[in-house]
């Protein structure tokens, strides 16, 4: 009776010893991950202060340790972890994410609308004299650094006339990848749009598409027989952009890239995680003690 | 008893293990991810349409109480169909003809996007006139020393124009002059919000005349209306009077009416 006691007893011992080892292994993989948010990993920190008459904002900069401290330093081998988003002002894409290229609606220089669809009726419209700029960022939220692609597909559905919007688009570095400072192209050459290349840990890449239907394109004639097709007809046109982010280990393209701005307070991640350890080890000895007793209760 | 509570504790402890495994074995996958953003937009409709049917003059007008447009009809041994024929192609006015059906516009549609709608009279607008003079010879009397005076300028053809919409049958003009029912007609130029059902707003426009036969029974303007048919006829003047077409007088009615509806930025 008391073998089976004392076997039963160090069982629950050892139980619980993997357990606790099981939650610090996960506290330690969270605090590595949470910590990339942290303060200390924020290189640019601005600060949104009002600045008012003579007030002075002053913005001071973390600078990174240097690389022979790093040298001194004890050697801390800790997991990778990856994270990647691509996104726009408004929404964070999430596999097949529908955006706001298009609008409802839209108004002219004087703030008049001038193009709406009929009332209740989500579809996004394009008509002559239309016209729209998409933002987007390509952002390595993680601590390693990624290779990505973009590319961009444009169709239209509906008709086989073509649709005579025009487009452009440009990087984050003022290099055109369709059309040029002055000049736009066929809606359809988005077709040949793609670009790629790596991405360091923190960094973004951001690209704008441009897109006009032209008022005065020279052709009212063409106009008028799309809008009239269009009201018996569904004459569509999609655009879609397409990234893909992988993995990457060579440590020479850490820094591509735009470094990623940011604004506010970093949330204080060591204090939450340091009351989170206390609440968990709390829980685990109350366990331990009531787990206790209620063995010597039986015992006696 | 015992043995439960160790199950418990063995359960409780597996529940942990794959918490703390799901969020460990994430870290070790290898990352790969796609995403993708698409928007869609479709070609706003246009769709608006201007129908123009009917025409004002014609070559021949009925007899009896229509004294409207004849078209192709063939006159009769005994001259009682028709009223006014024209000796060549032209077409003709004369007092006593109207045209009662006249010549309409309908302007339908509903577009997406805002719209301008124009209507533009064409700069060679002309109508028959007398304009006011003393001592024009009196035509009707067969004295060639009878003269009349001409108090105030003459258009004999008076226009009727109205327009049908969703608030029902509206007269914008009626007896006026061509000039007049055209300046009503350019007072139509609006610009219309995207969505605005025009049929409803513009509708129909409809515009109709008359050269009334004898002011209603008061015979008020024979001399005006034969002196102008005697213009018309080339008839040697007596008393001789020198009178210039298009300042004194003019013998002929022109109106081109274009309607557009344009979409606008």
């Amino acid at each position: 009776m008391n073998s089976t006691r004392r076997r039963s007893r160090s069982l629950t011992g050892v139980s619980l010893v993997l357990l606790i080892l099981c939650v610090i292994a996960s506290l330690a993989v969270l605090f590595e991950r949470i910590s990339i948010y942290s303060k200390a990993a924020q290189h640019h920190i601005i600060p949104l202060t009002e600045s008012i008459g003579a007030t002075k904002v002053v913005t001071v900069r973390q600078e990174e340790p240097k690389a022979a401290a790093v040298v001194d330093a004890p050697q801390i081998i800790s997991l990778a972890s990856p994270g990647y988003q691509a996104h726009d002002d408004r929404t964070v894409w999430q596999g097949e994410t529908d955006v706001d290229i298009f609008r409802i609606s839209y108004d002219n220089s004087s703030g008049e609308m001038t193009v709406n669809g009929v009332s209740g009726n989500p579809d996004k419209l394009i008509a002559p004299g239309t016209s729209g700029v998409y933002q987007f960022a390509l952002e390595n939220t993680g601590d390693v650094t990624l290779d990505y692609t973009m590319d961009m597909e444009a169709w239209i559905t509906g008709t086989n006339l073509n649709i005579p919007v025009k487009a452009r688009v440009w990087d984050y570095t003022g290099d055109y990848l369709l059309g040029g400072v002055n000049t736009k192209a066929e809606v359809l050459s988005l077709n040949t749009v793609e670009d790629s290349g790596p991405l360091g840990a923190g960094r973004f890449a951001a690209y704008t598409l441009e897109w006009e239907w032209p008022f005065e394109q020279g052709d009212d004639a063409y106009d008028t027989l799309l809008g009239n097709l269009a009201v018996e007809d569904e004459l569509a046109l999609t655009i879609r952009i397409n990234t893909t982010a992988v993995y990457n280990d060579d440590p020479k393209d850490e820094n591509a890239g735009l470094d990623s701005p940011q604004t506010g307070d970093a949330m204080p991640i060591v204090p939450i995680v340091c009351i989170l350890c206390a609440a968990l080890a709390i829980a685990v000895f109350s366990f331990l003690a009531g787990y206790r007793r209620e063995n010597e209760n039986e015992n006696a | 008893m015992k043995k439960n509570k160790t199950m418990r504790a063995a359960g409780g402890l597996l529940i942990a293990t794959m918490l703390t495994s799901s969020i460990v074995s994430g870290t070790y996958a290898k990352y790969v991810t796609t995403d993708s953003a698409t928007d869609t937009a479709r070609v706003a409709k246009f769709g608006v349409t201007v129908t123009a049917s009917g025409s004002l003059f014609d070559k021949t007008y009925l007899a009896g109480t229509a004294n409207t447009p004849g078209g192709d009809t063939a006159e009769t041994a005994d001259n009682t169909v028709l009223t006014v024929e024209s000796s060549t192609t032209d077409k003709l006015v004369a007092p006593g003809t109207k045209n009662t059906e006249g010549i309409t516009f309908v302007v339908a549609g509903q577009p997406e996007v805002d719209v301008q709608l124009t209507v533009d009279i064409g700069e060679d607008l002309k109508e028959v006139f007398l304009m006011n003079k003393e001592g024009l010879p009196d035509m009707t009397t067969g004295n060639a020393t009878d003269t009349f005076d001409n108090a105030a300028p003459y258009y004999p053809v008076k226009f009727t124009l109205t327009q049908t919409n969703k608030n029902g049958k509206n007269t914008l003009e009626s007896g006026v002059t061509l000039a007049e029912a055209a300046a009503a007609l350019n007072a139509l130029d609006m610009r219309y919000d995207a969505n605005t059902n025009l049929a409803e707003e513009v509708g129909t426009l409809n515009l109709t005349w008359e050269w009334d036969f004898d002011a209603n029974g008061a015979g008020t303007y024979d001399k005006q209306d034969t002196l102008l048919g005697d213009l018309a006829a080339g008839t040697t003047l007596a008393p001789a009077v020198t009178l210039t077409e298009g300042t004194d007088y003019n013998l002929t009615e022109n109106i081109k009416i274009d309607i557009t509806v344009t979409q606008i930025d």
